[in-house]
């Protein structure tokens, strides 16, 4: 079939029927499988990682898919064991501050299904921005901007948490419920607390470049009252609702344990017992509202009540005139700190006993309260002394 | 873009360009299931490359240089390689010769002769005749001048002519 080409058209015409020289069918489909066989192994790296570059300057270390994956794993492996990653103790304004925020908090939310956990854990979340902000104006690095975005971030928590105990609460589930509002009453109260003792010295303290430290400061511990009596108005609200009966929000007064410690640091003493002694006076107004149980008290605990407050007292006539040395001050917080706690840690078992004789959920609740608070006083206890030791209280 | 629309994006590309890959390859390796498989290399390539995230100006222009790259690799490769793939290889091209070939009888007469020029002048007469590619375009293609190519091409045709026996 030697074909003989006359002319060049000839040969261009036979070139372009090249043209129709193809893969075959059978090869083309199984090279096409092929490649999208590839195509799906070899998928694309999370596009989700390159995209959100602008999200924060952390996420540019994921950047890689692998590193990605990899940190992603740690993170999963470290919030299960409970071992704290190394963003867990950042504070604003600290280099691996945005992976905690934008990367292990949100991924441990999301790794919770349960309503109440997550309600819980959005708790947790706001009492660790109070805790930031705490230890940052300790640190006299509390300034405006961070101010707002921790203020921001807390309430937004106690919005999502109270957000889930209202869905508890809605579908059934009111001891669930009443819980997390517990949990987070005690963590903002604590806190609250906290703050309002710094807020109170930073304000004292003359120093004049100080000015948007201490509004910073103040601002924040204002929100977070304002957040705590809102919090703990609702509580009563609802336990004169469902049981009838009202726990007074300071019978298990670690407030006022507190406040001890707070009134041995502070040359304000009687201001600061005066508040922690109207306490008690306006929750039971709020109790007289929704229906006087006060009568329904055992005499027990009464009495108990009237031996801290005694005791409150009695420490508040031992500071003299003449202001305590730093060292004197520091002594007193421990041994002050240390009795109120065993104190508290006394009321508590009676609490338990006479709790158990009325309605046994809102007072074991109340204990646990007072647990948390304690636990979250005890955990700041260096910090508020060495707060109280930088405090020009002797001036 | 997500994972599905890049796939099928590039399973376009594929289908769009497959056929003139194929060819491409064949003619410089001269052995279908060789051009097959340096197809498949191709489009792998394509793949890496958008996986990558990288912007493909020219898909068509991408798929040929890494085409001429791979077959310059093979080449290299087959050098190094035993006498006895060589020779394999060329059986496999004297025995092409099946339902492809008969198909296109009269293509493949001219393409022996084709066989006969240099690769350069082999790749500018497919590029430009088979493909319908200008001369431009094959120009921006090896990176060299439009008017080599077409020099280059003329007179490559003038030795196909020689070679078929045109009468002129």
């Amino acid at each position: 079939m030697n074909k003989i080409f006359t002319t060049e058209e000839e040969i261009l015409e036979s070139l372009e029927k090249g043209r129709e020289f193809c893969l075959s069918a059978e090869s083309n489909t199984r090279i096409k499988a092929e490649l999208s066989a590839y195509a799906d192994l070899h998928s694309i790296p999370t596009a989700k990682a390159i995209r959100s570059r602008d999200i924060s300057i952390a996420t540019l270390f994921f950047a890689r898919s692998r590193t990605y994956a990899l940190a992603m794993i740690l993170i999963l492996i470290s919030a299960s064991a409970g071992t704290s990653f190394a963003s867990e103790k950042t504070l604003p304004g600290d280099f691996l501050y945005p992976v905690k925020i934008r990367v292990t908090e949100p991924v441990r939310t999301a790794l919770i299904v349960s309503v109440k956990e997550k309600a819980s854990w959005e708790a947790e979340l706001a009492a660790r921005r109070l805790q930031e902000a705490t230890e940052l104006a300790a640190l006299n690095k509390l300034d405006s901007q961070t101010g707002t975005f921790l203020t921001e971030e807390f309430t937004a928590r106690v919005n999502s948490s109270l957000a889930g105990a209202n869905t508890l609460q809605t579908s059934g589930d009111t001891e669930a419920s009443a819980d997390v509002r517990s949990g987070l009453e005690a963590r903002v109260t604590a806190h609250a607390s906290i703050l309002a003792l710094i807020a109170e010295h930073t304000d004292a303290a003359p120093s004049s470049e100080a000015g948007s430290e201490t509004s910073a400061v103040q601002s924040i511990a204002t929100e977070a009252s304002a957040v705590q009596a809102t919090i703990t108005k609702e509580r009563i609200a609802l336990e004169v609702e469902e049981v009838g009966t009202v726990t007074e929000p300071t019978r298990v007064s670690p407030e006022e344990v507190f406040q001890a410690v707070v009134a041995l640091t502070s040359t304000q003493t009687t201001s600061v017992v005066g508040a922690a002694a109207k306490k008690p006076s306006e929750a039971s107004a709020v109790a007289n509202q929704g229906g006087d149980e006060e009568g329904t008290l055992p005499t027990q605990e009464n009495a108990e009540r009237n031996m801290l407050s005694e005791d409150l007292s009695g420490t508040t006539q031992v500071v003299p005139e003449v202001p305590p040395s730093e060292l004197q001050v520091k002594e007193r917080i421990n041994t002050s700190t240390t009795t109120c706690m065993k104190k508290n840690r006394v009321e508590h078992s009676t609490v338990r006993e006479t709790a158990e004789k009325i309605t046994r959920t809102p007072n074991k609740r109340e204990q646990e309260r007072a647990t948390e608070i304690a636990g979250i006083l005890e955990k700041n206890k260096a910090l508020i002394e060495s707060f109280a030791s930088k405090v020009p209280i002797l001036k | 873009m997500d994972q599905e629309s890049m796939k099928s994006e590039f399973l376009r590309a594929y289908e769009q360009h497959a056929d003139e890959i194929y060819r491409f390859t064949y003619f410089k390796v001269s052995s279908k299931e060789r051009a097959e498989d340096l197809t498949q290399e191709v489009f792998t390539e394509l793949w890496q490359e958008l996986r990558k995230n990288e912007l493909i100006k020219n898909t068509r222009a991408f798929l040929f240089t890494v085409a001429r790259n791979r077959v310059i690799d093979w080449y290299r490769k087959k050098k190094s390689s035993s006498l006895e793939v060589i020779t394999e290889s060329g059986i496999e091209f004297s025995g092409d010769g099946s339902d492809s070939v008969t198909q296109h009888a009269e293509f493949f007469e001219a393409l022996s002769a084709i066989e006969e020029l240099d690769d350069a002048s082999k790749e500018v007469v497919l590029l430009r005749h088979v493909e319908g590619w200008s001369p431009q375009e094959i120009a921006m293609f090896t990176g060299e001048s439009a008017n080599v190519i077409s020099v280059r091409l003329t007179r490559a045709m003038k030795k196909l002519q020689e070679l078929l026996h045109v009468n002129k």
